[in-house]
């Protein structure tokens, strides 16, 4: 039972390992990338995020994060950050209504 | 057999600058050396994100998480440290974050431990082999109810074929400590494969 179970777990993790990724397309990667410089800028304004809706000083800096990342175009590819997305068309009531 | 992580490691063509050159260069801002990093290492890095992805979009999720953590780190990294391991290091990591996203996702939702969701190898590539995707999901599926760090020691011992010092070294483990959680975490998959292979 046991060298059954062995066999078969080998068995299956060798033919995993043949699996392969679809066709890559590196031009859509690089056109998401930012430069380091915009990514610097970017990464800083987003480290305040723990700080988001604590200030109305926070929450604006919120935004203009989130204003540079798109500009740069990071969430083209990235589900989970267009899932953000929304937040992006409420933050100037937000704003308005904290300040 | 077990593979060396640096077997998979693309080398420069003579004719174009090393990895560590390139890296200088877009530290300094050179957006031409990043693309051409990028280009180069982008083969590599989905293929090993493939290895934790269970589903084809989370792969250019993870890609594209692996790159941009680049370019924030790049202003980071030093030069007396290979490039390509300080690549690895990061994808590794992505990784495991990945395993952690989605050991809290299966928490939170009534998602069954075989995968729904993934479709079926023919609906996402043509040209992929049916029996090594489906081999591929139906082991990505088990390696997933491990804790994330199992899952990732696993991932890569099993599906990538590392060996304990070199998962150790990406993941910050001694060696030691590497072969026991492996034994330990191969306990509890056997367990797992067992009562699957049961049902």
């Amino acid at each position: 039972m046991k060298t059954d179970l062995s066999s078969r777990w080998t068995d299956l993790v060798q033919r995993a390992r043949r699996d392969t990724p679809g066709p890559l397309d590196t031009a859509a990667l690089l056109r998401t990338l930012p430069d380091v410089a915009a990514a610097r800028l970017a990464f800083a304004f987003l480290e305040d995020f723990a700080a988001l809706f604590a200030t109305p000083r926070a929450l604006a800096a919120c935004a203009a994060s989130i204003a540079v990342f798109a500009t740069a175009g990071v969430w083209q590819l990235n589900s989970e950050w267009q899932e953000l997305e929304p937040l992006v068309s409420l933050l100037p009531a937000m704003i308005g209504g904290a300040v | 057999m077990e593979a060396n992580p640096s077997t998979h490691a693309p080398a420069a063509p003579a004719s174009e600058p090393d990895d560590d050159t390139l890296a200088r260069r877009a530290q300094a801002g050179e957006r031409a050396a990043l693309d051409q990093l990028a280009r180069r290492h982008h083969p590599e890095v989905a293929r090993l994100s493939w290895r934790f992805a269970r589903r084809p979009a989370d792969q250019d999720d993870l890609v594209q998480e692996v790159f941009l953590r680049v370019v924030r780190g790049l202003p980071q990294w030093r030069a007396d440290r290979p490039f390509v391991h300080w690549l690895r290091r990061i994808t590794v990591n992505t990784g495991r974050d990945y395993c952690r996203r989605e050991s809290v996702r299966r928490r939170w939702t009534s998602e069954p431990s075989s995968d729904s969701d993934t479709p079926p190898p023919e609906a996402v590539d043509p040209s992929s082999d049916p029996s090594a995707r489906a081999a591929a999901s139906e082991a990505k599926a088990l390696l997933a109810q491990l804790s994330p760090d199992d899952c990732t020691l696993l991932t890569l011992h099993h599906l990538e074929g590392w060996d304990f010092a070199d998962i150790g070294a990406h993941l910050g483990w001694s060696r030691t400590a590497t072969k026991v959680r492996a034994f330990r975490a191969r306990l509890r998959l056997r367990a797992l494969f067992q009562n699957q292979s049961a049902t």
